[in-house]
C-alpha cells in the first residue's frame, strides 16, 4: 500500500492538552496542522483559507458546538471532510454527526493509531471527491466582494464609495445598521481594501459573552491569573495586532469593559489578565451596532469618550427595504449559489415571485432574503420559481409599516387632559383636591374626566 | 443577530395573519417569538381595589386561555415562544415591557384587520405615538386580498 499523501488539517478543541496531542500525532505523519481552542476563530480562519479536513470537538461550551461548526465550514468549503471528536461518546450523537455528513466520529481519549487511520481515510475520500469536481466549483463563498455589498442602488453605491475612500486610511470606523444588513462584511471589505489586508481580521461579538468572558477573550490571561487559567492565553487584541479588530454589537459591551477598551485605544497597549508587562498593539478597530449609540452615550448607557474614539467615521448601512431595486439581483445571486450547492434545478425567478419578494418588508434584511432563497432552492419544483415555491406568508399576508403619528401639535383639549392627569397624580387621585387646584367644582371635574376618558 | 420578534395584541383581539407571519419569520430566521397582550385599564379612579383584583384575575385567566392555542401551534412548529399580559396604558406598558428586555428585531401589530389611519396628537393610534420609542421596525400584518399582487 502506498504512503498516504499529507493534508492540510484544522483541529478545534477547547481542551488545550488534547489539542496539542493531536497536533503532535498529525504533524509526525507529515500533515500541515492549524489548531484552535475557539471554534469562532477557527471559522474565521476557514473563511480565509481552505483546508482538507476539519477535526472538531463535539462539545465546546460556551461556543458553537462541533455540528454547527461543521455546517458553517461546509457553507464555505462544501468538500471539506469532517471528523468529530467527543468526550461524551454516545451512540445518538455519533449517529447524528454521521447523518449530518461527518466522515466519522472519534471518542476521547483519542488513540493515535485510530486517529491516523481515520485521517488518512478522510483525506483519501476528499481527494476522490475533488477529482470529480469541476475547477472553480470548490469555493462557494463569494470572495472579497461580498453579496451583502452587491447592489446597484444609489444607497449601496454610496456605501461602496465610502468603503473605498476610508479603507486605506487607518481611522476607526463605526458601522451602523440593522441586523442582517451586512455590518461584518463591510468591516471585512474595509480590511481587504486597506494596507492591513495581509494582517489578521479578527471578529468578536460583544453581545454574546459575559463580562468575564469578554475580558478573557479580548485581553487573554497569564498562567494562573485565576482558577482554571492553566496556561498563558493570547487575547483577540493581540491576535488582531497588525490587522483589523471588528467589534460587533459594541453597544452591548458592559461599562467596565468600555473603560478598558478606551484605555487600549488611547495607549495602544494592553495588559493580559493577571499580567504586569504592557504589550504594544497596532490595530484598527471597526465597531458595529444596531442600536442608537449616540442616544445611549447621551443617556449615560455608553461612554461618550469611547463613542467619540470609535466614531471617527460613521458608515450607515441601509435596510434592504430601503434599496428594493437590489432585491432581484441579490435573490438571483443567492438562488444560483444555493442551487449549485444543493444540486437543484431552479434557474431563475418568475415575475410574480420576484414581485412578491420586492413587495416584502424584510425585517431580517439581506440575511432573511438569503435564508428565503436557500429554502426556496431546496423546495422548488421547477426551473422557474413561482409564488408557490416561496414561504406561504409572502403570498398570504400583506405587510405594511405601521403608520407613524403625524407631527403632534397638542390641542387645548390635549393640554387640559394632561394637566388634569398631572394634578390627579399629584393629589394621589383625590378629585376634591384636584378640583380645588383647578378652581372648578367637583361636578365639572367629573364631566371633564368623563369626556377625556379618565374616569 | 436577528433573535427576537414581538407580536403585540390589544384587547384580546388576535389576527391569524400576524400569527402566520410571525411563525414563518421565526422559522426562517431561527428566532424566538413573544406574544404580548396589552389591555387598557385605568387605575386612578376610586373603584374598590377588590373589584380591580377580581377583574385582573379573570382577565389573566381569559387571556391565558386565548394565547394558549397560538403558543402551542408555534411550539409545535418548532418555534421557541412565550407570552405575556400587561394591563394599563398600552403605549406606556409596551415601552416598559421593551425596556426590561434585550432588544427585539421587529414588532408586529397583531390586532385589527385594518391598517389604522395616521392621525395627530391623541387622535392617532396609541401605537403610532409609541413608535418613536421603538428601536426596530413596526409592521402591520393583514390578509392579502385574493389575486392581490402587491401591497398598496
Amino acid at each position: 500500500m502506498s504512503e498516504p499523501a499529507p493534508g492540510k488539517i484544522i483541529v478545534v478543541d477547547d481542551e488545550e492538552l488534547a489539542l496539542k496531542a493531536m497536533r503532535r500525532i498529525l504533524e509526525k505523519s507529515g500533515h500541515q496542522v492549524s489548531t484552535y481552542t475557539n471554534p469562532v476563530r477557527a471559522l474565521e480562519r476557514l473563511e480565509q483559507e481552505e483546508y482538507d479536513l476539519l477535526l472538531a470537538d463535539l462539545q465546546m461550551p460556551p461556543y458553537i458546538d462541533g455540528l454547527e461548526l461543521m455546517a458553517k465550514a461546509r457553507r464555505v468549503w462544501p468538500a471539506i471532510e469532517v471528523i468529530l471528536i467527543t468526550g461524551y461518546a454516545s451512540l445518538p450523537s455519533a449517529v447524528e454527526a454521521v447523518k449530518q455528513g461527518a466522515f466519522h466520529y472519534l471518542a476521547k481519549p483519542v488513540k493515535p493509531e485510530e486517529l491516523r487511520r481515520l485521517v488518512d481515510q478522510a483525506l483519501e475520500q476528499r481527494r476522490s471527491r475533488q477529482a470529480a469536481l469541476a475547477p472553480g466549483q470548490e469555493r462557494l463563498a463569494s470572495g472579497p466582494v461580498s453579496p451583502f455589498i452587491i447592489g446597484q442602488s444609489p444607497a449601496m453605491r454610496r456605501v461602496q464609495e465610502i468603503i473605498a475612500q476610508i479603507a486605506p486610511t487607518d481611522c476607526n470606523v463605526l458601522v451602523l445598521g440593522e441586523s442582517g444588513t451586512g455590518k461584518e462584511l463591510v468591516a471585512r471589505a474595509l480590511h481587504q481594501q486597506s494596507d492591513r489586508r495581509k494582517g489578521p481580521f479578527v471578529a468578536f461579538n460583544c453581545g454574546a459573552f459575559s463580562e468575564e468572558l469578554i475580558a478573557n477573550e479580548l485581553f487573554g490571561h497569564e498562567a494562573g491569573a485565576y482558577t482554571g487559567a492553566g496556561g498563558q492565553k493570547r487575547g483577540l487584541l493581540e491576535e488582531a495586532s497588525g490587522g483589523t479588530l471588528f467589534l460587533d454589537e459594541i453597544g452591548e459591551m458592559p461599562l467596565s469593559m468600555q473603560v478598558k477598551l478606551l484605555r487600549v485605544l488611547q495607549e495602544r497597549e494592553m495588559l493580559r489578565v493577571g499580567g504586569t508587562q504592557p504589550i504594544a498593539l497596532d490595530l484598527r478597530v471597526v465597531a458595529a451596532t444596531a442600536a442608537d449609540l449616540k442616544a445611549a452615550a447621551a443617556a449615560g448607557a455608553f461612554r461618550q469618550d469611547l463613542f467619540y474614539r470609535l466614531n471617527v467615521v460613521t458608515l450607515e448601512l441601509p435596510r434592504l427595504a430601503q434599496r428594493r431595486e437590489d432585491i432581484g439581483l441579490l435573490a438571483q445571486h443567492f438562488l444560483a449559489r444555493s442551487t449549485r450547492r444543493m444540486e437543484r434545478r431552479a434557474k431563475g425567478l418568475g415575475p410574480q415571485a420576484l414581485e412578491l419578494l420586492r413587495d416584502y418588508a424584510f425585517p431580517g434584511n439581506v440575511r432573511e432574503l438569503e435564508n428565503i432563497m436557500e429554502r426556496t432552492a431546496a423546495l422548488a419544483r421547477g426551473e422557474v420559481i413561482t409564488p408557490q415555491d416561496l414561504p406561504p406568508d409572502l403570498s398570504q399576508v400583506r405587510l405594511a409599516p405601521f403608520p407613524e403619528a403625524e407631527e403632534a401639535v397638542p390641542t387645548l383639549a390635549d393640554l387640559e387632559r394632561d394637566y388634569i392627569l398631572h394634578l390627579l397624580e399629584r393629589t394621589g387621585g383625590s378629585k376634591g383636591q384636584t378640583a380645588r387646584l383647578l378652581g372648578i367644582d367637583r361636578a365639572s371635574l367629573w364631566r371633564k374626566m368623563k369626556r377625556f376618558g379618565l374616569s | 443577530m436577528f433573535k427576537r420578534a414581538l407580536v403585540v395584541f390589544e384587547n384580546e383581539s388576535i389576527s391569524p395573519e400576524a400569527l402566520l407571519y410571525a411563525r414563518e419569520l421565526a422559522l426562517r430566521m431561527d428566532s424566538e417569538i413573544t406574544l404580548l397582550m396589552l389591555i387598557e385599564m385605568a387605575f386612578l379612579d376610586q373603584t374598590w381595589l377588590g373589584s380591580k383584583r377580581s377583574a385582573l384575575s379573570q382577565m389573566e385567566e381569559r387571556v391565558g386561555a386565548l394565547l394558549a392555542e397560538p403558543l402551542e401551534q408555534l411550539m409545535k412548529a418548532g418555534v421557541a415562544a412565550g407570552a405575556a399580559l400587561r394591563v394599563g396604558d398600552p403605549a406606556q406598558e409596551l415601552v416598559k415591557f421593551l425596556a426590561e428586555r434585550p432588544p427585539y428585531q421587529v414588532v408586529i401589530w397583531g390586532s385589527g384587520p385594518e391598517l389604522p389611519e395616521p392621525g395627530t396628537g391623541r387622535r392617532g393610534h396609541w401605537l403610532s405615538r409609541a413608535q418613536p420609542a421603538l428601536e426596530c421596525p413596526l409592521l402591520w400584518a393583514g390578509a392579502r386580498e385574493a389575486g392581490e399582487a402587491r401591497a398598496k
